[in-house]
């Protein structure tokens, strides 16, 4: 080897493209050759230092990654090399390090056909800001629930246009709450709507049928992909990712037998979701751009710092749960984990040591909201909540770690979820709950970034829950499509100078709906 | 090598049957939260240095696994958040001054490890001697 991949990678894309364009300066073009990034570009998990980005090929292909602090890439100041092979379908994850605190960062991804290494594709170009180092303002968006309830990409009412709307805001990063696809919703080629109109879905094959298999569950990762709403947030906002149960399939929980009522009309061959989990989490980790946990491959909970004034928590509250039954457990076991104790404990270490103004706990489920399981039988809780009354079953937990923020005085948390397909503003008040070891605090509840919207859900009093907003749709109106407006984002900005931290409730249009400002709680 | 590790050594001692004993684990886990909380700052570095020192002691590892470890400490870590939650802390300790002293040293030394974590700051010394009284151990002869 001539020089090494140090060398190459710092000599930068000039070098790179040079040998390039050098050895594919034809007589007739190679277009039609070029490896291609088929899915555009993602960003996430971005940090002080670091951050992820993703891409994908069409073909197996070695993908150079270069970053550089000037759009036109004159001072490129690192990269790397990542293959992107069948075996991940295409797909290709690296981290970014060594990256400057508070500062734009472009990326630049370009493909080597691994067949013809001297065919190099056409580079796309992404973009992210690292998080600061000092305490300057930083805002930030999250929502969930994309292309669910059969609602898909319909391009003449211009597709997910509540992504660009959220682009519009210009946030420093997007929390996706879960729910990144709806993995067991078939989406058909058109849905008459009540006004007689019709809404018409770009539809693939994967997308036609529950997923299965794993190309099925990757075809519904590619699926969203397509959206040049989605495709434009993503070139340009990084993304902290959750899941909740979409990915799978409907409420499901870890063991579960798929013998429910809807198992048997989506026909699944599998006799368990185990199966379907692993094929699920594969592609889910495949498309998401995350941080990989050699600790546990596979984890989704996770801390990111986003510097001096805000840590995210992001929970995992599917894959260490109990059975969705009952939820009124007396005594807190297996029967009633929710996080469970392992990630309970992480939560606690994290929390104690978190030293940035706000925690911000990105939950992909709402904690006082009651949602049933098994809605065919009006059985079981698929969340927190059972109805009113001193904790019970899944309540325990949190119970717990409501008790252990108060009693550690970790001061400024703030809870963000969705799930519910409603947007809400819920203040949880230790003097009107059923138990009242825990200081006061929000939750904030967006959803769905494009999906029917439904709500809203009864609260249940055991911790106290106050409304202090809502918009869900009316009285006896359910799974709304997008076209009917009521599609959900929610807003946050922190104030470097007052450390305030204001939370706006939005629409698709980027309507303001409901806005309210906290103070931070000092030591 | 940690002072605690050194000292099982440097004592040739046979630790004794505590094994499944509640009282020695939360005085474990109370000397280390204190001194864990005693510069205002939880340092993961001191969270880590506090769970190996307690996982250095062979009755413990065998009695506790690491999240039963961790659940308590990060409970005495909320503790010692508040003063009274320090005194709480100290009490807990002092719940094994009578045992004997190869029990009250180890007690002490895992403290002492989190302290020593970057160089044993003047708030750390005042939490160890506050444990070291609490143990009726003698703390320049431990940290020597």
């Amino acid at each position: 080897m001539s020089a090494s991949r140090r060398q190459i990678l710092l000599s930068g894309g000039a070098g790179l493209i040079g040998v390039a364009s050098g050895l594919a300066r034809p007589g007739l073009s190679r277009a039609a050759d070029r490896p291609i990034l088929t899915h555009g570009l993602q960003s996430g998990d971005v940090g002080t230092d670091s951050a992820v980005v993703w891409a994908r090929s069409d073909r197996p292909a070695r993908a150079v990654i270069e970053w550089a602090t000037t759009e036109s890439f004159s001072d490129i100041r690192g990269g790397v090399f990542a293959d992107a092979l069948p075996e991940t379908d295409g797909t290709v994850k690296v981290a970014l390090t060594g990256l400057p605190a508070g500062q734009d960062v472009f990326y630049r991804v370009r493909l080597q056909d691994i067949a013809a290494p001297t065919i190099v594709g056409q580079a796309q170009v992404g973009r992210f800001r690292t998080a600061p180092a000092d305490r300057r303002s930083v805002s930030f968006c999250w929502s969930g629930d994309t292309a669910g309830q059969g609602w898909g990409i319909d391009e003449a009412r211009g597709g997910m246009t509540i992504y660009s709307a959220i682009l519009k805001n210009r946030p420093d990063f997007f929390i996706h709450s879960g729910d990144t696809i709806y993995a067991d919703g078939p989406i058909q080629s058109e849905v008459k709507l009540p006004d007689g109109s019709l809404w018409r879905n770009r539809v693939t094959e994967e997308v036609a049928k529950p997923a299965e298999t794993l190309a099925e569950f990757r075809g519904r990762h590619k699926y969203n992909l397509t959206d040049r709403n989605v495709l434009a947030m993503n070139a340009a906002v990084p993304i902290l990712a959750q899941w909740d149960d979409h990915e799978v399939t409907n409420n499901w929980w870890p063991g579960e037998p798929l013998t429910r009522a809807e198992h048997l009309k989506k026909k699944y061959a599998d006799p368990n979701v185990l199966a379907l989990q692993l094929r699920a989490a594969k592609a889910f980790h495949e498309y998401m751009p995350m941080r990989f946990e050699p600790s546990e491959p596979g984890r989704v909970y996770r801390r990111i710092g986003y510097g001096p004034l805000v840590d995210v928590f992001m929970l995992d509250m599917r894959s260490y749960r109990g059975p969705n039954g009952e939820n009124r457990q007396t005594e807190y076991g297996p029967e009633s984990y929710f996080l469970g104790p392992q990630q309970l404990a992480w939560l606690k270490r994290a929390l104690l040591a978190s030293r940035a103004t706000w925690k911000v706990i990105a939950a992909d489920m709402p904690l006082g909201l009651v949602v049933t399981y098994d809605t065919d039988r009006n059985f079981g809780s698929e969340a927190v909540a059972q109805g009113d009354g001193p904790p019970l079953g899944r309540e325990l937990e949190i119970a717990d770690l409501l008790r252990f923020i108060k009693s550690a005085g970790i001061r400024n948390t703030v809870w963000l979820t969705a799930d519910v397909h409603y947007t809400a503003a819920h203040y949880y008040d230790p003097n009107k709950a059923q138990v009242q070891d825990f200081d006061p605090f929000w939750e904030f509840v967006s959803g769905p970034l494009h999906a029917g919207t439904f709500g809203p859900n009864a609260l249940d009093n055991t911790f106290g829950p106050q409304l202090r907003f809502v918009k869900a749709p009316e009285k006896g109106q359910v799974n709304l499509s997008p076209a009917a407006g009521y599609q959900f984002f929610g807003h946050v900005a922190v104030d470097g100078a007052t450390e305030q931290l204001t939370v706006t409730l939005k629409d698709a249009a980027d309507t303001d709906l409901w806005h309210v400002t906290l103070d931070p709680a000092r030591a | 090598m940690s002072i605690f590790q050194d000292a099982i050594l440097r004592f040739g001692r046979t630790i004794m049957s505590y094994a499944g004993d509640a009282v020695f684990l939360q005085a474990a886990v109370s000397s280390a939260a204190n001194v864990i909380v005693a510069d205002g700052d939880v340092a993961e570095e001191e969270i880590e240095s506090a769970i190996a020192g307690i996982r250095a002691n062979p009755i413990l590892e065998k009695s506790y696994d690491t999240l039963r470890v961790e659940q308590e400490l990060y409970e005495a870590i909320a503790r010692a958040k508040t003063r009274a939650g320090r005194l709480e802390n100290l009490r807990l300790v002092g719940a094994i001054a009578e045992r004997p002293i190869d029990q009250r040293q180890d007690v002490f030394l895992i403290g002492a490890d989190v302290a020593d974590f970057d160089g044993i700051s003047a708030v750390e010394h005042k939490a160890l001697d506050e444990i070291a009284a609490a143990l009726q151990v003698d703390k320049a002869a431990l940290l020597r």
